[in-house]
């Protein structure tokens, strides 16, 4: 049983500007539409654990594993459906929001894919 | 009418931007929380010293959409809701430690952004 299942149900218009920097915006599609704008909205399902250092991430069929937690990051994921996910590999959170993923190959992300949180 | 005071609203100790003055009208009555778990004590403290109203931004948005914010309170880790609001021209309190970032961050000016803010933050002016 993983942390989180659900699939990806919108991307919002402004998304690309974060995405274009190795940032995903995740926020749950229950989130006020200027939020949902800059974000890949997902189906939002329960959450049923804590993302830590180590956590694998399936995310539109690409393996992303999580390098560093900011001390908000589980918070706003519980509270919001709202998660900050950097592609970078570092091993510190440069912002207390920031979940930082290593990863093989950039996720592609279309609506329909799924985010499966392990 | 109802009658709305002005409050100023600092950085915290370890926050950036600021200080913004914060006063409400008919037009701008809402003070918007958009925080995890209902109206945050700032919010709340916010809207009781001005006569604004507090609104939970999460749950649905105020009749006349950004133009009715007073002010904006987010607990944004960093990334996104901290530009977000100043984009659209909302004064906006981070209750969180942060300073501007992320792709957005050109939107951010001290005189728009605040962070770091919790109640002791807030006075009467």
């Amino acid at each position: 049983m993983g942390i989180y299942s659900s699939k990806i149900v919108k991307i919002g218009e402004q998304a690309h500007l974060f995405l274009e920097e190795g940032i995903v915006v995740f926020f749950g599609d229950n989130a006020p539409e200027e939020l949902q704008d800059v974000a890949v909205v997902h189906e939002l399902q329960d959450i049923t654990g804590e993302i830590e250092v180590g956590t694998t991430i399936n995310l539109s069929n690409e393996e992303l594993v999580v390098t560093a937690v900011g001390p908000v990051a589980n918070e706003n994921f519980i509270n919001l459906g709202h998660l900050v996910l950097k592609l970078d590999s570092a091993t510190e959170a440069a912002l207390p929001g920031d979940v930082s993923c290593s990863f093989t190959n950039k996720p592609e992300i279309k609506v329909e894919d799924r985010i499966e949180i392990i | 009418m109802a009658e709305y005071k002005k409050v100023k609203i600092e950085r915290g100790p370890g926050g950036w931007g600021g200080p913004l003055e914060v006063k409400p009208s008919d037009e701008k009555k809402y003070v918007v929380c958009i925080t995890g778990g209902g109206i945050h004590p700032v919010a709340q403290k916010i809207a009781d010293m001005t006569g604004a109203e507090p609104f939970d931004g999460f749950k649905s948005s105020p009749e006349g959409g950004f133009k009715a914010m007073a002010c904006a309170v987010i607990d944004c880790g960093g990334t996104a809701r901290i530009g977000v609001y100043p984009m659209k021209g909302v004064p906006t309190i981070d209750i969180h430690d942060t300073s501007p970032a992320g792709p957005l961050a050109q939107f951010i000016r001290e005189e728009n952004f605040v962070s770091g803010v919790g109640e002791d933050q807030i006075t009467e002016i």
